[in-house]
This record gives structure tokens, C-alpha cells and sequence, in this order.
């Protein structure tokens, strides 16, 4: 089955703390459209390749580290399915830390 | 009873049950029923942006209202880190004074900005560049304010502090307070000792400044965090001081906590709602192991409970809020500790755990032939028992300042045993961790021996009194 899927653009934010995690506050991405692109796997993708050290600090299993908000377009991604939703183009996801110790 | 927001500290049904899996997708907003939510509380609440907020406001006013502590006209300082919690507190603030007259916000506030970069290994040059963030945010939010050093902490002499619109030219290495914390071996004590002293700078710039009032932002999960982890250091004591909507340890000026009932994810929803920014800064343990303090390890484990049972902060919090301070009082001389300024909970009582952890360090120290019984049986004349310590003069011996009456040698020489009897227990375990070669603070020093002057005074009339 060929790819019917474009290369998706979106913008990828670092807040609250979770930006000391990696090099930059705000990341626009442009990610290969070889298939679906579920938050779940764009959070492996991150984790790959935007962070610096210290993945325990922002991944726990296959999802965030609890105490990371996560927002996609300003929404909460619990009204969204969470790690199922499906990017769309010119999405905007912000991770948001609410741990003080970092 | 008006907002479904109040729920949250009000009812017991839905606490520690685990979570389900919630049907929230696509939902709408339970509040008004009209617009797409875009947040979701507690698991299941749904909200609109529009009735988020509202909640949000009418919280705020809530929380300040029912205490009745507050007069419309009083003068309130505010502490500010640039950080969630004291950034929506301004807004809140800001947004209550352009109010319809009849609820408005008329109190005169003043924003301090207690810069602690030094302990947090900041460069004098970080540090600059962090006020000068934190001014752009603070006229954003529409006030003005002063910043204040935290080394001003250890003196006992009126703070430093300048507004926060000049140019910090003259930061300085902060040098004492840098040397004090590195002194300090545990992270725990670190923490601990940053936030008495943010306190006690917190108190005594209000009083140079005329204010009744400090308005801190600790939220609902910062107290749940500190609820956990003062039982664990030993404060269970001065848990409702440390909690409670207000800090009344201080007869002058008393420490509100306004934002107690939003949780962290509230302020950063509020923060989002109204495009607010934030400044961040490392602190003591960023990005350090889980286990490098108490505090930290007790917010993983509050932070992670929670989001398996949301009710996790709530329970917590409300628990917290059941504990009052036993009645002290009865005793007539009410001691308060040098450094948090809290009612001492060091006297003994034939029962007390401060009994058995001291008696049980006693008989650890013998070993096993160790002959304990008569030692034990003095246990409860010792306000403390340190070993170690005991030879290390606080400081050195000298003339009574005032007069050269040769009392005045007896009299100022503190051992570190003397001195840790002027600590509550929570305290003590601080200086426990401080290089016995360090200089006890100043402050700490005067105020020891104040107290001290104040004792043989007692003890010379009391033979007058009846
Ligand atoms: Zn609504
Ligand atoms: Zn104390």
C-alpha cells in the first residue's frame, strides 16, 4: 500500500520547566508522512529526537511523566483521546511541566 | 452555594476511587452546556474557556472572602517568583481592581521579588537578566515592585530592597548566603533552610514597608506536597501554620495563601487562557534524582498518585486542613523557635516522640553494653541531647557588649547545644546538617542571644515574683 500521506507540519512547546529538558522552547517540526501520526507517536519521536538527556524526565512507559500537562491547539488532550489523537497539519502541542523540582 | 468548582475540597464522594476511563472526547461544557469543552478537571469535569475562568475568579474571591481576614483597604505584600502560581495570583489581583465598584479590589499592593540565584548557582550576570524578565512581566501585569536579595536574610538589620525598575547594577555575589547553603550538606536542609528564609525576608520587608500582609501562591498540590513532607521533617507540629489559609506565627503580620485552592493544573489552564507567560528558572534539585531530598521525592509521589486517583491532592489537602495546633497556651512562657519563628514543640511531655527519638539516639549512641539507665532516666532534663556539637562554641567568648561586667563572659558563650535549644524540631534537623566549622547566622546569633538575656533576666527576679 503506498503512502497517501503527506509531510505533516506542525509546532512542538516546551513550558513550565519541561523546556530545560531540551535545546529549544519552541520547535516547528516537519515530520515524514510516511504514516499516521498519533501523539503517542510523536512522543517517542521527541524522545528520539529532541531530547537532550534524561528521558525518564519527560517519558513514564508510553506516555508523559505524570506532572506534564499536555495541550493540542490550547485543549486538554484528555477531551482529545489522549496518545490516539491524530495530528493534523499546522497542529500546535504544548508540553507544559507543573513539577518544581524539575 | 454557587460554582461546581467548589466541589472539589467540599465533597467526599469521589476521593481515592480509582479513576475510570473517561468518556471526554469531543465533550461539551458541563457548566453551560453550550460551548466545546477545553479542559478537563478532576477526570470528568469539562469546561469552556469562558466558564473556566469565571470559576477560576469567583474561587479566587471565595477563598479571601470567607476568611474574613482581609479588609478592602489594606496594605498587602505580594510574593512574586515568575513563576504559575504568584503570576495568576497578580492577574487575579489586577483583574479585581477594574471590577464594578461594589466588588472591587482596593488594597495597596506592593510585589517583591525575592532573588535567590545565588544559592541556586546563578551568575551575578543570570541574575540580572532574570529581574530584568521578571520586570517586563510584573509591568505587564500591570504593577511595579521591588526586588530583595536573599543574603539580606541572614542580617538582622533592615532589608535591602530596590525597585524593581532600576537596574540591579550593584548585585553582588551574595557571598554569606552562598557559603551558608553550601555548608549545608543535604538537599532536604537546603530546601528547608530557602524557604525559612524566604519567609522570614518575606515578613520583615512587609514590616519595613508598612504592609499587614504577604500574600504567598501556594496552591492546593504545593500544600499537599508540604503536608507530606513536614510530617516526614518532623513539623507536623506547625502543619496548620504551614498549610492553613493564614500563618499567624507572627503578631504583626500574617502570611495569607490565597491561591490554596487552585491545583497546579488549574494555574497553568489559567495561565494558557489568558496567554499569561511565565518565567522558569532551575531550582535546588532540577533535573537531580528523585531521591535528593524530601521534598522532591514527596512531590513525585503526590504527583504520580494523583494522576492515578485524582482525589489523591484533595484528600490530602483537606486532611490538612483538619489539623489545628494543639493548646500550647496552657504553658504561660510561649517559646518560639530563632529561625521559623513557630511555637517551640521541643518541651518535653513523658509521652512525646521528641522523647523517644532522643532517648532512642541515647541508647544507639551506648551500644550494646552501654549502661543507659541513669542517662535515660536525666533524658527529660536535657532539652537535647548532641554530642558531637557540644564543644564547638557558637561564639567565642567575650565581654557582655554593653558593659565590661565580667558576667558578661559567661553569659554570650553558646555551645551549638545551647543554641539548638532555641530551635523547634524541624529546625534543629536543619543546623544538624550545617559544617560545624560554619558561622551560625547573624540574625540567628542576636536572636539567640536576645533570648538567652531574656532567661537569666527571668531567673534573677523570679525569686520577686510570687
Ligand atoms: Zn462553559
Ligand atoms: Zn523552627
Amino acid at each position: 500500500m503506498t503512502s497517501g500521506y503527506k509531510d505533516l507540519s506542525i509546532t512542538v512547546e516546551f513550558r513550565g520547566g519541561a523546556e530545560l529538558l531540551f535545546e529549544k522552547k519552541k520547535n516547528e517540526l516537519n515530520l515524514p508522512g510516511d504514516e499516521e501520526w498519533t501523539l503517542r507517536r510523536l512522543l517517542f519521536w521527541i524522545r528520539d529526537n529532541l531530547l537532550k538527556d534524561r528521558p525518564e524526565l519527560f517519558l513514564l512507559g508510553d506516555t508523559v511523566r505524570p506532572g506534564i500537562l499536555v495541550l493540542v491547539n490550547d485543549e486538554d488532550w484528555e477531551l482529545l483521546g489522549q496518545g490516539e489523537y491524530k495530528l493534523k497539519p499546522r497542529d500546535t502541542v504544548l508540553f507544559i511541566s507543573t513539577l518544581h523540582g524539575g | 452555594m454557587c460554582s461546581v468548582n467548589d466541589a472539589e475540597f467540599e465533597t467526599d464522594d469521589e476521593l481515592m476511587q480509582p479513576d475510570e476511563v473517561p468518556q471526554t472526547e469531543g465533550a461539551i461544557c458541563k457548566k453551560c452546556n453550550e460551548n466545546n469543552a477545553e479542559v478537563v478537571l478532576r477526570v470528568k469535569d469539562t469546561y469552556c474557556s469562558t466558564c473556566f475562568l469565571a470559576a477560576s475568579t469567583h474561587k479566587f474571591r471565595a477563598t479571601i472572602g470567607k476568611s474574613k481576614l482581609v479588609r478592602p483597604t489594606d496594605s498587602i505584600l505580594i510574593g512574586h517568583s515568575g513563576k504559575a502560581g504568584s503570576t495568576v495570583l497578580l492577574h487575579l489581583i489586577k483583574a479585581g481592581m477594574s471590577e464594578a465598584v461594589h466588588k472591587r479590589l482596593m488594597y495597596k499592593t506592593t510585589v517583591l521579588y525575592v532573588d535567590d540565584g545565588a544559592v541556586l548557582g546563578q551568575t551575578v550576570d543570570q541574575r540580572k537578566s532574570t529581574i530584568s524578565a521578571i520586570r517586563e512581566q510584573v509591568h505587564g501585569l500591570g504593577f511595579t515592585g521591588y526586588a530583595v536579595s536573599l543574603n539580606e536574610s541572614l542580617h538582622s538589620s533592615e532589608p535591602k530592597i530596590y525597585p524593581l525598575d532600576e537596574e540591579a547594577e550593584d548585585l553582588k555575589g551574595d557571598s554569606d548566603v552562598v557559603d551558608l547553603f553550601n555548608a549545608v550538606s543535604s538537599y532536604t536542609s537546603k530546601e528547608e533552610l530557602l524557604h525559612k528564609l524566604r519567609q522570614k525576608l518575606l515578613i520583615s520587608v512587609a514590616r519595613s514597608l508598612g504592609c499587614c500582609k504577604v500574600f504567598t501562591a501556594d496552591g492546593a498540590t504545593d500544600l499537599a506536597i508540604t503536608i507530606l513532607s513536614n510530617i516526614a521533617l518532623g513539623r507536623g507540629a506547625q502543619l496548620p501554620l504551614d498549610v492553613g489559609f493564614v500563618d499567624s506565627r507572627e503578631l504583626d503580620i500574617k502570611i495569607l495563601r490565597p491561591m490554596r485552592d487552585f491545583t497546579r493544573k488549574e494555574l497553568i489552564y489559567y495561565l494558557n487562557f489568558h496567554k499569561l507567560e511565565t518565567i522558569q528558572t532551575p531550582g535546588l534539585t532540577t533535573k537531580k534524582e528523585p531521591y535528593t531530598s524530601i521534598q522532591k521525592l514527596t512531590e513525585k509521589f503526590v504527583t504520580e498518585l494523583n494522576t492515578e486517583f485524582s482525589g489523591t491532592v484533595s484528600a490530602i489537602f483537606r486532611t490538612g486542613e483538619k489539623l489545628s495546633i494543639g493548646n500550647l497556651e496552657a504553658s504561660n512562657l510561649i517559646e518560639t523557635c530563632a529561625l521559623c519563628r513557630a511555637q517551640l514543640d521541643t518541651v518535653f511531655t513523658n509521652t512525646s516522640s521528641l522523647q523517644a527519638t532522643e532517648f532512642s539516639k541515647l541508647i544507639s549512641a551506648e551500644g550494646p553494653k552501654g549502661n543507659i539507665g541513669k542517662a535515660a532516666f536525666e533524658l527529660k532534663k536535657f532539652p537535647c541531647v548532641i554530642d558531637a556539637a557540644e564543644n564547638v562554641p557558637l561564639r567565642d567568648s567575650k565581654n557582655c557588649d554593653n558593659c565590661s561586667c565580667s558576667k558578661g563572659k559567661e553569659k554570650f558563650e553558646m555551645s551549638a547545644k545551647n543554641f539548638e535549644k532555641y530551635l523547634c524540631y524541624g529546625c534543629r534537623l536543619i543546623f544538624k546538617d550545617l559544617d560545624k566549622q560554619h558561622s551560625i547566622p547573624d540574625f540567628l546569633q542576636n536572636s539567640v542571644r536576645q533570648r538567652i538575656s531574656l532567661d537569666d533576666m527571668r531567673e534573677e527576679i523570679a525569686d520577686f515574683l510570687l
